[in-house]
């Protein structure tokens, strides 16, 4: 047993591209930067204030834990990361001590207890979201309107309002046999609208003869109340395009997540609100709160998400699923922070199952 | 042939007492439900004390006289029975407890048989008693750890015994308004039980170490290529190969 | 170009460094005041000393015989007296015996009158020829090659794939082989046909290599042997054997199957080169070409190189180093070992001396694994190298074994690409080593 380990010296390769953690961290926050500052800018302040608090909570955290366990503190971009997230998650007007209370969690319990930086078997921004739901449920779901919308809605930051979600969750109890899924319901409502996506719809309907309802505009913008990080779509999907190109994202996850969301929302979205199957909206499900933010960032967490190709589309697909149920069933403000949740638990499962298959087919190759 | 094939090999039947897994799982759903309130937990852990030293007392009282076959059987009934005493009591002396507790005053029976399973043969009435006497404590005193961190966490309150003009509730200033929920509900209390447990095992590990240490053993096992630096932290024992 | 070329998606591009050797030719490097022959420079068993200290040598002298089957003959690469042998430690890590012989005296290696190659020898006079010459595979792993060149009982070969890729960065040896002489290296490839008797003839040269490719199509042009030349696209490490066989012919070895069992050999065009020279002069192997190359050399080359003389000399050679560099390696970047002692002998199986420097070899600190998957999107052996390195790390090595470990080819893509700076191939290296001692059948 003796001999080469000792003797081995600095060992092959000698090179390196040159990739580190810490660099991947910074990009993938770097990427999401826009969306945060999109929410800053139509929530103001108070939605600053959370970020701030989120972020640096989760950096005490980390210190912290890195004193108590005489860890040097990586200061690698992981802990600045996870309480971006946990404060993307956040209402704008969401009481400070819920951010703080989130991310400090996030970092002691559910990151630095199993070994800190890929000891972690939960995704720690989600995990601390989910306790701030299950804590202070009422202040998670309270929203604030929008900048875009304070000419129409007479109000300021602080001004309470319901979001789009929560606005369809709650017409449920009033409509019966919907017709045309929840933007007609909304529209019914009589629930806001941005001046800029009236005049886009109306541009559009005059001069190229195309219909959309300005609500579906207002959604795609991110031009509606919601958590700081999560209102604007395009914004997200321009950091993880970046993120693709630099094979930080796989597609699996987000593809599989998707995929059986939209799909079961399509299926049976309808029924909850009177209407047959197949009459699901999937679009408006898609935009309004934070599926997208969860498809791309947070499912994706390469620490907790299955590790193996198969598993993956498994995991991917479960969460969606869940995320579906907890969205169409559940009681709670967000669905997706337990969607995801559920499957990191049975991650581990996950991986041996694909892992025996796969070998199982190069055992039998060989054996020919 | 793998390594981490289940090393621990115990039928299911025969140890279901003597393994330690087995006693936290069956002793931990009661605890969940009860410390909610610290005054819960000191009600329950009474119970216990007072039906374990109740029940060693009686038992080896009578030992000389019951056949080995069916001290069990004894054992069974003299628990039951203390059990049903202190229910009744509960019900009489402190009715709204009573309501709030609700079936898991007789499940005290469940923990009672467990720990005292646990509990080694003693020669005499006398060592037995104090024996199961120190048991009970101890498990009130944990249960009622648990329930001190879950209450003022999870509501901001710390709920004891009332008296005279006195309800008996200390508020606590910053959390009584907007308390962290969470630790009310039972996700709450297997978090606290699981960090209570894992600051126990830190501790036996430290005693542990220090031992070794003053016994100057050298037992460095260069197994592994690189056991220098481990991305876990030194809290929790990892399980290896 | 045929059309059953597959190529594959795994392993790594790699920035151009070759340029840095490329255009040197080659030339002899200096002889060895001091030379410090190895027993071993192959594998199987190390070869039998036959000289005493004291005793004069010749150039091309045996001072090594074969032992046992899996063997190669050691010869002296200068004239002069063995003034020691002793063992000392190889940068690779193991111990070997060696013969430090010290220059002097006349050189007058026997040189027949070139024959015409292999079309005067019967195949068995071939073998016995490059059995007493010693050579071996000169790519690395050192291979006898009479053993090589003798498919098993009851084998055809189909294939005689000859390995013109050189995937590693910095290594042009090859490469000015082939520029300057293609038409040899095409008689040693004649050489092996007629031992092996292929039904077809394929060289696989990197496409960077546009000059090589030229000339070697032109020099199997002139030869009248059926011999295609397939350029393929540089990617580390298309020069793996298994990962050639499976670009030029698509097909798969198994795992744990020699190419050969299959009906297919590779060569190296070192190799070939060494062939040629062996049947042509009835030259044994004492010499070799090295590159010596890498961004803390002051002027790379392609050095001519006596077995035996140390790497620190060559370095001298080429205009020093500047500066300490970050890191002497012998061997490729991927592949090779650092050494830290500069006396440390030139062997037959020593492709290239790299000096590198810090930006070369971007030291970093280790982290924590994120399973971030980049390792197993580039492994080539399709392996999840993180995954591997975990149970390794926690003596599971014989999980891992039914894992795949033992198909890890070593090529260190996985560690070249690992954001964590984990050793894994070093790692995945020692837990091979475990897995075979404990017991496996």
């Amino acid at each position: 047993m003796e001999g080469s380990t000792s003797r081995n010296l600095a060992g092959a390769p000698h090179l390196h591209e040159g990739s580190t953690t810490s660099a991947m961290m910074w990009t993938v926050t770097l990427c999401l930067a826009p969306s945060g500052l999109w929410g800053i800018w139509q929530f103001g302040l108070p939605a600053l204030a959370v970020l701030v608090v989120a972020i640096g909570a989760a950096l005490l955290g980390e210190i912290g834990m890195g004193l108590v366990l005489k860890r040097p503190a990586l200061r690698d971009g992981s802990a600045f990361l996870t309480g971006l997230l946990v404060g993307y998650m956040m209402p704008p007007a969401v009481p400070l001590y819920v951010p703080l209370a989130a991310s400090l969690f996030a970092m002691v319990v559910v990151k630095w207890s199993f070994g800190g930086l890929g000891g972690n078997w939960m995704n720690p921004a989600l995990a601390g979201v989910a306790l701030a739901l299950l804590s202070w449920t009422g202040a998670m779901g309270s929203w604030t309107a929008p900048h875009a919308w304070h000419a129409v809605v007479a109000g300021s930051f602080a001004t309470p309002i319901a979001s789009p979600e929560a606005f369809v969750a709650g017409g449920l109890a009033h409509q019966r046999g919907g017709s045309g899924g929840p933007i007609a319901l909304v529209a019914l409502g009589h629930y806001p609208v941005s001046p800029f996506s009236q005049s886009v719809a109306q541009w559009l309907g005059s001069h190229a003869g195309v219909r959309i309802d300005p609500h579906y505009l207002d959604l795609f913008v991110g031009l509606v109340p919601g958590s700081i990080g999560e209102i604007s779509p395009p914004l997200l999907i321009l950091g993880s395009v970046v993120l693709f190109r630099r094979r930080i994202l796989g597609w699996r996850v987000p593809v599989a997540y998707l995929g059986a969301f939209l799909l079961l929302i399509w299926a049976f979205g309808g029924l909850p609100l009177g209407g047959a199957l197949f009459q699901g909206d999937p679009l408006f499900h898609l935009l309004a709160g934070g599926i997208i933010l969860g498809a791309l960032y947070l499912a994706t967490d390469p620490v907790t998400a299955a590790h193996t190709p198969g598993g993956m589309i498994v995991y991917g697909a479960g969460a969606g699923a869940l995320t579906f149920l907890f969205r169409d069933y559940g009681s709670l403000p967000a669905a997706m922070p337990f969607g995801i949740i559920l499957m990191n638990i049975v991650v581990p499962a996950i991986d041996r199952v694909a892992r025996s298959r796969r070998l199982g087919m190069r055992a039998r190759e060989a054996e020919r | 042939m793998t390594d981490s094939e289940p090393k621990t090999g115990a039928s299911l039947t025969g140890s279901l007492f003597e393994s330690p897994l087995a006693l936290l799982v069956l002793g931990l759903f009661p605890s969940i439900a009860i410390t909610t309130h610290v005054s819960y937990a000191l009600a329950l852990g009474g119970g216990v004390l007072v039906v374990m030293a109740g029940s060693r007392l009686v038992a080896s009282l009578l030992a000389p006289v019951i056949p080995p076959r069916i001290r069990f059987g004894v054992h069974l009934v003299v628990i039951a029975t203390l059990v049903t005493a202190v229910d009744q009591a509960v019900r009489a002396y402190a009715p709204a407890l009573s309501k709030a507790l609700g079936i898991y005053v007789p499940l005290v029976a469940v923990n009672c048989l467990i720990l005292g399973r646990m509990a080694p043969g003693r020669s005499s009435a006398g060592k037995a008693v104090l024996g199961a006497l120190g048991m009970g404590v101890s498990f009130a005193l944990s249960l009622s750890l648990v329930a001190l961190v879950r209450e003022v966490l999870g509501s901001g309150t710390i709920t004891l015994f009332p008296f005279g003009r006195w309800n008996g509730i200390v508020t606590v200033a910053g959390l009584s308004r907007n308390p962290i929920g969470a630790f009310a509900l039972p996700a709450g209390a297997f978090l606290v039980v699981a960090y209570l447990a894992g600051l126990a095992n830190w501790a036996a590990l430290r005693r542990q170490e220090a031992r070794k240490g003053r016994a100057e053993e050298t037992g460095t096992s260069a197994r592994s290529p690189s056991e220098r630096e481990s991305p876990r932290g030194s809290s929790a024992p990892e399980a290896t190969g | 170009m045929s059309g059953r070329i597959s190529l594959p998606e795994r392993g790594v591009a790699l920035p151009d460094r070759k340029r840095l050797a490329m255009d040197s030719p080659i030339r002899n490097a200096n002889l060895p005041s001091i030379a410090t022959i190895p027993l071993s420079q192959h594998l199987g068993t190390p070869s039998r000393c036959v000289v005493r200290v004291g005793e004069r040598v010749r150039e091309g002298m045996l001072i090594g015989r074969p032992q046992g089957i899996i063997s190669a003959a050691v010869h002296s690469p200068i004239p002069g007296v063995v003034t020691a042998i002793k063992e000392i430690d190889l940068p690779q890590g193991s111990r070997a015996e060696v013969v430090v012989i010290a220059l002097d005296g006349e050189f007058d290696r026997l040189r027949r009158d070139r024959r015409a190659a292999s079309t005067g020898r019967s195949e068995q006079e071939i073998l016995t020829l490059l059995e007493e010459t010693g050579v071996v595979g000169l790519g690395g792993a050192g291979f006898p090659t009479h053993l090589k060149l003798q498919p098993p009982k009851g084998v055809s070969v189909d294939f005689l794939l000859v390995n013109g890729i050189e995937c590693e960065p910095y290594l042009a040896g090859d490469f000015r082989l082939m520029v300057e002489r293609p038409s040899e290296i095409v008689e040693g490839i004649r050489t092996a046909a007629k031992l092996l008797k292929p039904r077809s003839i394929l060289i696989g040269i990197q496409d960077l290599y546009a000059e090589a490719v030229a000339t070697m199509r032109a020099a199997c042009r002139e030869s009248g042997l059926p011999i295609e030349v397939v350029a393929l696209p540089a990617r580390y490490p298309l020069g793996d054997e298994r990962l050639l066989v499976k670009a030029l012919v698509g097909r798969e070895i198994a795992s744990g199957l020699l190419p050969l069992a299959e009906g297919v050999a590779v060569v190296g065009v070192g190799t070939l080169m060494a062939v040629y020279e062996a049947v042509a002069f009835e030259k044994p192997l004492f010499e070799r070409v090295v590159t010596v190359s890498g961004g803390a050399v002051r002027e790379p080359a392609n050095l001519k190189v006596r077995i035996g003389t140390p790497i620190g000399a060559l370095l001298d050679e080429c205009g020093g180093t500047k500066g300490t560099p970050e890191r002497v390696v012998v061997g490729g970047p991927f592949t090779g070992s650092a050494v830290y002692d500069l006396g440390a002998p030139v062997t037959k199986t020593t492709t290239a001396v790299l000096a590198l420097s810090a930006d070369e070899v971007r030291p970093g600190r280790r982290t924590s694994c994120i399973s971030c998957g980049k390792c197993a999107s580039v492994c080539p052996s399709e392996l999840d190298p993180a995954r591997l390195f975990k149970l390794v790390e926690r003596d599971l090595h014989l999980d891992a074994r039914s894992e795949g470990l033992l198909d890890c080819s070593e090529c260190g893509c996985c560690s070249y690409v690992c954001p964590a700076r984990l050793p894994l191939v070093e790692t995945l290296r020692v837990g091979k080593r475990l897995a075979r001692e404990s017991g496996v059948a």
